[in-house]
């Protein structure tokens, strides 16, 4: 399958915190999130990709061409919606309709138009006065209105109603149809991944801990809940992490079909997303093994 | 570059509209004290500095980082501050000389070409200051951001005045019609590298930032 965007050993450096080495693919027509906790390096990935800010080594290929030297061609054909940023107060969508045709060639007003009236945006309304989500939809709505081909958002359904998420998520979806197009977006909303995702990229502390798919996710990974005397019996090479509580044991192992049949007395659950992501950053480790 | 300074002017549409009102107001002044050196100052003068309140404004929305993720470059969002300064610049001073002629021609103050020539000249010394200014304050505001800039700005009136001053005090005394004519001549030679200088700084500060 063809890549999107590839990043490749991208390090970046800050005082106090630094993004160690990322890799990972994003094939044509699919959706890839990018999760982990506030500070974990999301934002600073999708910065360094924009090339917002100056990487410290590594490579961005986005559509097979440099994330640098092709850099004003690949963000012709790329839609962006960034966290904090937004229009400006006293602007109209009207007004932004005006400015992208001058900055994008393959602006199209009439899709643009589209969109607002699908999302109910008032064109002659400021954006000062436009709620949360609104301004949110509107982000979205420009950045889909000049064709691209890669959808990047830092957290786009942050702080928004279920609703106007479930109506974000549903465009997400309608977005890549044509298998032609992709979606990056960053988000500590796991279940808006278990609805539309195709893949995960989880950063934890600047590093990935794994990019893999939802389906490789689901297959892979399994919760073992047993006591004390069960617990030891279980192969350390086995565990990822576990956590203890007053039940007894709850441990997370890989390969879940094989250890289902290896541990076939121990109650093996399906881990989801959520569960997978908690394990990793707050279950314990078995000293001196790293799986 | 003509996206950018589309998001400028309708972003100042507003502030634009209440230079209107001064125009009216400083019209009447110039009216009744007879200085018509003062509506061209302001005027031009207010108009440029529209630049930093558009910087303001893109500050307040964060906007750079969403500009730059969109095909334009640095380069062309410094640029587009200096095309904006420029533009602004020329509108007010033509604005507020049309204005001080017709005051001055209502009054009944026209002596022909000398009245011209003078009222001209009042308009390109505008003109000049307002260039520097920007020129100076353009870097400082990349280089500190707005709010930081704004004190500074103020800094970078007291100093030439301070310093006319001292030189003043010293015993330097304005230079002889002659000179000064030199200088006239020459000063939108020294105003275009001024203004390559400015944006060429401000360039290299804007292109190493973290956005």
């Amino acid at each position: 399958m063809e890549n999107i965007l590839t990043v490749e050993n991208l390090s970046k450096e800050y005082e106090g915190f630094s993004l160690d080495e990322v890799n990972f693919q994003l094939p044509k027509g699919t959706i890839m999130g990018l999760v982990g906790e506030n500070g974990a390096g999301k934002t600073t990935i999708i910065k360094l990709i924009l090339n917002l800010i100056k990487k410290k080594m590594g490579r961005i290929q986005v559509f097979g061409l440099d994330n640098i030297e092709d850099e004003l061609k690949i963000k012709s054909r790329i839609g962006v919606v960034l966290d904090e940023s937004s229009f400006h107060d006293n602007l109209v969508a009207r007004d932004i309709s005006i400015i992208m045709k001058n900055i994008y060639d393959s602006w199209d007003k009439d899709l643009f138009l589209d969109y607002l009236s699908r999302f109910k945006l008032p064109k002659d309304k400021r954006i000062k006065e436009y709620s949360k989500g609104m301004k949110m939809k509107l982000s979205i709505a420009v950045a889909l209105s000049h064709n691209p081909q890669l959808l990047i958002l830092d957290e786009p359904t942050a702080g928004l109603d279920p609703i106007v998420r479930s109506e974000i998520l549903d465009i997400f979806l309608e977005f890549i149809q044509d298998e032609e197009r992709s979606i990056l977006f960053s988000t500590h909303i796991t279940s808006d991944l278990d609805k539309v995702a195709d893949y995960i990229t989880f950063i934890h502390n600047g590093g990935v801990i794994f990019s893999e798919s939802m389906d490789g996710l689901a297959e892979n990974y399994g919760i073992i809940k047993c006591g004390i005397s069960d617990f030891n019996k279980i192969d350390r090479t086995d565990i990822v992490t576990y956590r203890k509580n007053n039940f007894g044991y709850e441990v997370l192992v890989t390969n879940k079909e094989k250890n289902r049949y290896k541990y076939k007395d121990l109650v093996m659950d399906n881990a989801n997303l959520e569960d997978i992501m908690l394990f990793h950053i707050r279950g314990k480790r078995i000293e001196g093994f790293n799986n | 570059m003509k996206g950018l300074i589309i998001k400028d002017l309708l972003n100042l549409k507003k502030g634009i509209g209440t230079i209107l009102y001064l125009i009216i107001i400083y019209s009447f002044f110039t009216y009744t004290t007879g200085n018509s050196g003062m509506i061209i100052g302001i005027i031009a003068f207010l108009m440029t500095s529209f630049t930093i309140t558009s910087m303001s404004y893109d500050d307040m929305a964060k906007w750079d980082s969403y500009a730059l993720a969109m095909p334009i470059s640095r380069k062309n969002i410094v640029l587009s501050k200096y095309l904006l300064s420029l533009l602004l610049g020329i509108i007010g001073t033509i604005l507020a000389t049309i204005c001080a002629f017709a005051i001055v021609y209502i009054k009944g103050d026209f002596w022909g070409v000398e009245t011209i020539l003078e009222l001209l000249l009042t308009a390109y010394t505008v003109f000049a200051i307002s260039i520097v200014y920007i020129s100076i304050v353009i870097p400082l505001i990349y280089r500190f951001g707005v709010e930081k800039a704004r004190i500074l700005m103020v800094g970078s009136f007291i100093l030439p005045t301070g310093i006319g001053y001292l030189l003043y005090k010293m015993g330097f005394r304005l230079p002889s019609i002659e000179v000064l004519k030199v200088m006239l001549y020459l000063s939108p030679l020294f105003l275009v590298l001024i203004l390559i200088l400015s944006s060429y700084i401000a360039y290299s500060i804007y292109n190493k930032k973290d956005i």
